[in-house]
């Protein structure tokens, strides 16, 4: 049964082999490349100082740029691939050529030939997810030093381990879509389908929810906060704070009770500390700081002093997951996956062992309805 | 002696559409057992359901004794030819022998090469290039070298040129000479049966019409020739297959066990394929043991 496997994978496998060795050079000696101007260039003494103006990385250059827009997307295709090509037709192809009633009449159970079929290829498409992610987070780790948020989705998911848990996702999907459409092709675009719809909800709805946010306190300031003037008086908005390598979720203004303060209080709290900026000279409605008619220094200066006069009665709960999160996270993303692959595979050795359900063979649905012979 | 094949009830039903239903059949071991019926006649579900690749609806069946495809050792005991000879289009020939003898452990690798040699087929050729008459020899040769003890064939050579079908025919009894094995072989066309087979299954929308060693078959069956009469004044040893009547002539295809002494008849030996046609075209509904058909 192995050699079978072996026999009908390898043309697939060694074609693989190939791309992945190609784009191992590519990587190495890109990579290599990079890291050369990485520590040639000031950005290393800079970004271990976290002293970074704005490290972009149109400091190094086009070819690495296009590399970078690339490589992260090439990574996130290749559970894709594994699922449609290795996944779908594993099941699918056998059921729609006939090649089932040659191979389940041998003397082995279809349980046991689904298994080994499915633990190599299964296997195979794990080792090959892993090593793609981790040429792809190697080439990328300079870059990731500087200023790229650890935590944004298309760096979240296109670095460490969870494109294992997606390839082994994905092939899960393909096999279980293979063998209830029973064809190649539905199978497959099935599986690009579920796959797809399966990652965005996990990316919107179910990692931000995996553990719990941390919460920290932040002194109001220019670079969380602003002040809007509107015909009903000034008043107090929060900006989206930073915090380095944090997933930030929301940022409150909120008083010294953890309350979030009503409209009035903080117009009345302006009006207090914040005389005038609060009566409005030449803030026209809708601005913030620094657009007005008196120069923007001095403008600056004034919300400076006003939110160092506020510091005391409200702040800035910023709700975020901490860059300690990051493992934890990649690692439970990985485990949720590969579980819910398992779950299909499961399934589907289940379903395809019961040997119940089998519609009729397309060659007897070619005959036409039942005649009688004269 | 265990039959090759035993079943009860037995039933399958794909949705809402019976394609085998009710059928209660014995086939005793070491015969070459045809299975006849026109297109959609559940010829291949009762195959299907022999060899283990779908599971009964309704009714139980038994192979060589045993539960169906339940353990690797009674899948060893059953070689399958199926419909259209399904191979791997990308494997070679030699390809294929070799997955017989990794999935085998009764594999007979002699006989299998023996096979091949013969039949003058190229060892490295792959499968999809090879002719539908090579390719049903390759399907044939993989399920012999098995060495199972019930060989089930479904239609192999419907789609074979007359030739070919010939040699096919030839390679099955050539080895079923050689070889104690049942055989269970299904085919659309009487003629390819006749050949072949010394037991016969009827089977036709679903239910078994009738099933008997061919031999019996030929013994019992006779047609009469002679003034019309009505044929509620036969002897109740009897049973009319078939009646076609003129203004003065009778013509009836009857199944007795006894020697016909009225004088009055004509009596004709009948062919297996007229035997077949006959039941055929017989209405099976008022049949006292007829299971009802639920509607398509």
């Amino acid at each position: 049964m192995i050699w079978l496997t072996w026999r009908q994978f390898r043309t697939q496998a060694i074609a693989t082999l190939a791309a992945l060795a190609a784009f191992a050079l590519l990587i190495v000696v890109t990579g290599e490349h990079l890291r050369h101007v990485y520590d040639m260039s000031d950005i290393s003494g800079c970004a271990a100082h976290g002293g970074c103006a704005h490290p972009t990385v149109s400091t190094f250059g086009a070819h690495e740029r296009i590399l970078s827009a690339l490589l992260g997307p090439a990574l996130l295709i290749v559970p894709l691939l594994i699922g449609m090509f290795w996944g779908a037709p594993l099941l699918a192809r056998e059921l729609e050529t006939g090649s089932y009633r040659l191979v389940w009449t041998q003397s082995i159970t279809r349980t046991r030939w689904l298994v080994v079929k499915v633990a190599i290829v299964g296997l195979v498409a794990l080792a090959v997810a892993g090593l793609a992610s981790w040429l792809v987070s190697w080439w990328y780790a300079p870059l990731d030093k500087l200023n790229v948020n650890r935590f944004d989705p298309s760096v979240f998911t296109e670095r460490g381990i969870v494109a294992i848990g997606y390839a082994g996702f994905a092939f899960a999907v393909g096999l279980a879509a293979g063998a209830i459409l029973r064809r190649t092709l539905p199978a497959m675009a099935a599986t690009f389908v579920s796959f797809i719809a399966a990652r965005i909800i996990f990316t919107f709805w179910i990692r931000p929810h995996l553990l719990p946010a941390a919460h920290a306190a932040q002194q109001l300031g220019a670079g969380n906060a602003g002040i809007t003037g509107s015909p009903q008086g000034v008043s107090l908005f929060a900006t989206s704070p930073t915090i380095a390598n944090a997933w930030v979720y929301s940022g409150t203004i909120v008083d010294n009770a953890g309350n979030a303060p009503s409209a009035g209080r903080i117009h009345a709290l302006l009006d207090a500390r914040c005389p005038r900026i609060a009566s409005g000279p030449g803030l026209p409605p809708g601005s913030g700081p620094g657009k007005a008619t008196a120069t923007p220094s001095v403008l600056n200066a004034l919300f400076s002093k006003c939110m160092s006069s506020l510091s005391h009665q409200l702040h800035l709960l910023v709700t975020y997951q901490p860059t300690s999160h990051y493992w934890p996270l990649q690692a439970l993303e990985t485990g949720i996956f590969l579980a819910a692959a398992l779950v299909l595979i499961g399934a589907t050795v289940w379903r395809v062992g019961r040997r119940t359900a089998r519609k009729p063979e397309p060659a007897n649905l070619a005959s036409g309805p039942q005649t009688r012979q004269p | 002696m265990t039959a090759a094949l035993a079943t009860r009830g037995l039933g399958k039903r794909y949705g809402r559409r019976w394609a085998l239903s009710g059928c209660t059949l014995e086939v005793p071991a070491g015969h070459v057992a045809g299975l006849v019926g026109p297109n959609g006649a559940g010829k291949t579900t009762l195959l299907q359901l022999a060899v283990g690749l779908i599971e009964p609806s309704a009714g139980s069946i038994a192979v060589l004794g045993e539960e169906v495809a339940a353990t690797p050792a009674q899948l060893a005991r059953v070689g399958f030819v199926a419909q259209d000879t399904p191979l791997y289009p990308s494997l070679s020939v030699a390809d294929h022998l070799r997955l017989g003898a990794a999935l085998n452990p009764s594999w007979d690798q002699a006989l299998a090469e023996a096979r091949i040699a013969r039949l003058g087929l190229d060892r490295a050729q792959r499968a999809g290039t090879l002719s539908g008459g090579q390719c049903a020899q390759l399907a044939l040769t993989l399920a012999i070298a098995k060495r199972p003890e019930l060989l089930v064939l479904d239609e192999p050579v419907a789609s074979l040129d007359p030739l070919a079908r010939r040699e096919f025919l030839q390679a099955l009894m050539e080895f079923t000479a050689e070889h104690t094995v049942s055989v269970l072989l299904s085919s659309h066309l009487v003629a390819d049966l006749e050949r072949v087979c010394d037991y016969l299954i009827l089977l036709a929308e679903g239910h078994v019409q009738l099933s008997g060693e061919v031999d019996e078959l030929l013994a019992s069956h006779r047609r009469l020739s002679g003034p019309r009469r009505d044929i509620s004044r036969l002897p109740s040893s009897q049973q009319v297959i078939e009646e076609t009547h003129t203004d003065r002539q009778s013509t009836l295809l009857i199944r007795t066990e006894e020697p016909i002494i009225d004088p009055a008849w004509m009596v004709e030996e009948v062919s297996l394929e007229d035997i077949v046609l006959a039941h055929m075209g017989r209405d099976w509904t008022h049949e006292p043991d007829a299971v009802p058909r639920v509607g398509r």
